[in-house]
């Protein structure tokens, strides 16, 4: 067949003009469309308010936090009145069960597990694990960091992570994050190995009392989770896009984690890395 | 018992990411797909949406991609040249409204059709009517990049890419800045502005004068030429615009500097084009999800996206026809030249994304589209080259490569400055000849070493070269032919009578190619002076097109005079480069002796014996005419 340009022209020309003509249902508009569960409302599973440095105040009432303040984000972009917050536990929440709740923001890292149950957002901040310190303590390298005396809560991949990557003389572990911290603070450890925004909020809360000395290489990274097979992930991923492009994630970090963004990134640049 | 570990951390992560960079566009062109294809597929097999080498959180890949993207867009305001927007301004400036403006209407108009934001559908518009220059090297190939229709549709891209990138801009600045629109906007308009006079007018004097001080070293040169579009990509940072748009600025700005086909421009390429660009392509792959690429809503934006971009391309191309008279052949030349999404589109998408515009549906649409217009912009220039028939045009613009012969290291900063003035209008390259023959034992390696830094601080980008061959003539007639030089400027020894029968005598009465021979020492060049001959035309033309491009770095125009008489011996005074031409051997053997830190350019019109050279007085006239 003989290749003709005008008669190619003239049919793509048609067809667009046909197609722009009319308001067409393709796509999910420029960055995703958002449906919640309730309309006008942004559902929203955590673990447990308050929970320092992400949520604050109470469940039916909260006031501020670093993940709260994502949530109002992400409501404001999606045009939804209101934040309704639904408390699911940590196991619960990572078997995908996230109370019918729009996404879940619990400090959550996605692994290869926890996604066959839920979907996950991109990072919207990255979380290697941190050493949380008494203030004025430094960890300039790795031969100080295994030197310490370390903490590390009981139950989490943070205790095989610390074997691994700082591999210390001398390491505990105990029962919560209170006790983690509260082993810091009276001199039974020298250092608590925490993710990176977790320590950071710690140390935001400990009033000058805790500070983060250290974070270490690692890949991991926070991410909201939502139910699995969800058709708002694309809107949610184009959300976080935006705020870490545009500052806002950064403000929330600086306000409530005590820490500022890298530029366009979800690292954190403030915190001495230990490779 | 052995303790092995998982393979991870950086070497592990770049291992794999070259072996992806060696082996996607190997594989890929098998299928005779385009490269660039390969990398995105090898993207997504280590992303994680397949394998998860490189998971979601790492930041190390995206970051070097990052780089890339700017370097990718610093390359293309680099390989443009800049020249043909000059030479073919009415064509150039009609085409390139129109294959900006009707792609841009049109992709806006999908964008509202779609119901999406005013900045959205803007940012739509603006990312189809961009395009790269992909097929270029099948038009090259063909022997038709000099047609005035290529030259069009280069000369377009230009300025096409431009008004993209400040669509482009504005749509990123309002959408992540702070304050009001109206401030935003002031914002952006201070800052391209602020960004345009900074690099478009400070960049080139600052990047030549480090280039002339500091870069002796190869490697320095470099260095200079990639803190400059960092520097550019921070400044517009600084105002809201996005990095992309002040690495193209930057690479516009330095355009004349890293001349194509010059040895900087070879290492830019190269670095380009081995690491950076293709870890950008490959983090593209990274986000690419063939899951949702094959949803039917991606499907369904994708073909509106391919309608209206390859819509509008194609009436802006085929509007030439009437417009511009080019025949329907050249318009589909035009089109396959000015249809390829590649590295613009994914540029702005990815702005779009990471800006939070547009979402990952969208990136793969867009990624089809680029496979699409690739695909077939190839076959419309493979079909339409072949129309029209391999057209071998000798054209090559008097500064685009001079050819610089030297005898002698003394008094080569002369020669070196000449050319360098000479070639500035193109951005032109420079190979320096150096001969070693049964008579010239030629240069060492420290003078050599010395002429290149001497090259440097000229601002020269140059080859090198010493060629080994039987006469000093032979081997810059051989070196000269074998570069494509446009220009042959023989720096000869100031002695007296040495003119008659020298190599740069014979060079000029047997090359087709422009030669003029220098004599002289040019301290600090206080003017210029050219004279005519009414007996040598084409002579008379290339030292008047010489003198131009030596005068435009005087104040004031260039003193003219006439030839007066074959027995005319007039001289340069100190502080003057004297330009003329000389119709003999006798006139050019009865040459004045030259003055201190003066200069006599003489240019050859010799009556050129048989067998000894083809046609070659219309190579001749047409450079210089061309050239002034």
């Amino acid at each position: 067949m003989r290749f003709r340009p005008a008669l190619v022209l003239l049919l793509l020309v048609t067809t667009g003009l046909s197609l722009a003509s009319c308001r067409v249902e393709i796509g999910n508009g420029p960055a995703g469309e958002f449906e919640p569960v309730t309309p006008g409302v942004l559902t929203v599973a955590t673990e447990k308010v308050p929970s320092a440095g992400f949520w604050l105040g109470t469940k039916e009432d909260p006031i501020g936090g670093f993940e709260f303040g994502l949530a109002e984000a992400l409501a404001g972009r999606f045009g939804l009145d209101r934040i309704e917050i639904r408390t699911v536990s940590f196991e619960k929440m990572i078997e995908g069960d996230l109370a019918g709740a729009d996404i879940g923001l619990r400090e959550l890292t996605p692994t290869a597990e926890r996604e066959q149950n839920l979907d996950f957002s991109i990072p919207y901040i990255s979380s290697p694990p941190a050493a949380l310190v008494k203030a004025g303590e430094r960890i300039p390298d790795l031969k100080k960091a295994r030197e310490l005396s370390w903490v590390v809560p009981r139950g989490t991949t943070l205790v095989g992570t610390l074997e691994k990557v700082v591999r210390p003389k001398e390491m505990t572990i105990a029962r919560d994050r209170t006790a983690v911290v509260d082993a810091v603070l009276r001199g039974g450890a020298d250092a608590a190995f925490f993710d990176l925004p977790v320590a950071l909020a710690l140390a935001e809360a400990s009033d000058g009392e805790l500070e983060v000395a250290a974070q270490f290489n690692g890949d991991e990274a926070l991410s909201a989770a939502l139910p699995g097979g969800s058709s708002n992930v694309e809107a949610v991923n184009s959300a976080i896009r935006g705020f870490t492009s545009d500052g806002t994630i950064s403000d929330l970090a600086e306000e409530w984690l005590g820490t500022s963004l890298q530029s366009g990134s979800f690292t954190v640049p403030d915190i001495p890395l230990i490779r | 018992m052995l303790s092995l570990h998982t393979p991870e951390g950086a070497a592990w992560e770049f291992m794999i990411l070259f072996l992806i960079v060696l082996a996607g566009p190997i594989l890929i062109e098998r299928f005779r797909l385009p490269g660039i294809i390969g990398l995105l597929i090898g993207g997504y097999i280590i992303g994680p949406h397949a394998l998860g080498v490189i998971a979601a959180g790492n930041t190390t890949v995206p970051d070097v991609g990052q780089l890339g993207l700017l370097y990718l867009m610093f390359v293309a305001g680099v390989e443009l040249d800049l020249s043909l927007i000059q030479i073919h301004r009415r064509g150039v400036m009609i085409f390139a409204g129109l294959t900006f403006a009707v792609p841009m209407i049109f992709g806006t108009a999908v964008g509202f059709a779609l119901g999406w934001s005013v900045p959205a559908a803007l940012l739509l518009g603006s990312l189809l009517a961009s395009h790269t220059l992909l097929t270029y090297p099948i038009i090259r190939r063909s022997g038709l990049a000099a047609s005035p229709a290529a030259a069009t549709a280069v000369g377009a891209t230009v300025i096409t890419d431009t008004l993209a990138l400040i669509v482009l801009a504005a749509v990123a600045g309002t959408e992540t800045g702070s304050g009001s629109t109206g401030e935003i906007m002031i914002q952006l308009v201070i800052g391209l502005i602020l960004l345009g006079l900074s690099t478009l007018w400070l960049m080139p004097k600052i990047a030549r004068l480090a280039m002339s001080r500091l870069g002796t070293e190869k490697s320095v040169r470099y260095l200079i030429a990639v803190c400059a579009f960092l520097t550019a990509a921070t400044l517009s940072e600084v105002f809201g615009i996005e990095g992309i748009v002040g690495a193209f600025f930057a690479g516009l700005a330095l355009n004349r500097l890293v001349p194509n086909g010059g040895p900087l421009m070879d290492r830019v390429e190269f670095f380009g084009s081995a690491v950076f660009i293709p870890i950008f392509m490959v983090s593209v792959g990274l986000i690419l999800d063939p899951a949702v690429m094959v949803e039917p809503s991606t499907l369904g934006l994708a073909a509106l996206l391919i309608v209206a971009c390859m819509g509008g391309k194609a009436i802006a191309a085929y509007l030439t026809v009437p417009l511009l008279k080019f025949t329907r052949d050249e318009a589909s030349m035009i089109f396959s030249m000015t249809s390829p999404q590649a590295a613009a589109t994914l540029a702005a998408v990815m702005v779009g994304l990471q800006i939070g515009l547009f979402g990952e549906s969208v990136v793969n649409a867009s990624l089809v589209v680029i496979l699409f217009s690739v695909i077939l912009s190839t076959f419309v220039a493979e079909r339409s080259v072949a129309k029209i028939g391999p057209v071998i045009s000798d054209y090559r613009p008097l500064g685009s490569h001079v050819v610089v012969a030297i005898e002698e290291l003394d008094r080569a900063e002369s020669a070196l400055r000449v050319a360098a003035w000479i070639a500035a209008p193109e951005g032109g390259t420079a190979t320096v000849i150096t001969v070693r023959d049964p008579k010239h034992p030629g240069l060492d390696e420290e003078a050599r070493e010395r002429l290149d830094h001497a090259a440097v601080a000229a601002g020269l980008d140059a080859h090198l070269v010493l060629v080994h061959d039987s006469s000093f003539a032979r081997g810059v007639l051989n070196a000269a032919a074998s570069s494509e030089a446009s220009l042959i400027l023989a720096m000869i020894k100031d002695e007296p009578a040495r003119a008659a029968g020298g190599w740069a005598e014979a060079v000029a009465e047997a090359t087709p190619i422009p030669a003029a021979i220098l004599k002289g020492d040019i301290h600090s060049l206080d003017s210029v002076r050219i004279l005519s001959d009414d007996g040598c035309e084409s002579a008379s033309d290339l030292a008047e097109s010489i003198g131009h491009r030596i005068g435009s770095h005087l104040p004031g125009d260039p003193k003219s005079g006439a030839v007066e008489g074959a027995g005319q011996r007039t001289a340069p005074v100190t502080g003057e480069i004297l330009i003329r031409p000389v119709r003999n051997w006798n006139l050019l053997a009865g040459l004045p002796d030259v003055p201190e830190g003066a200069a006599l350019i003489a240019i050859p019109d010799f009556v050129v014996p048989e067998p000894l050279t083809a046609p070659a007085d219309d190579a001749v006239a047409k450079t210089s005419l061309t050239g002034a």
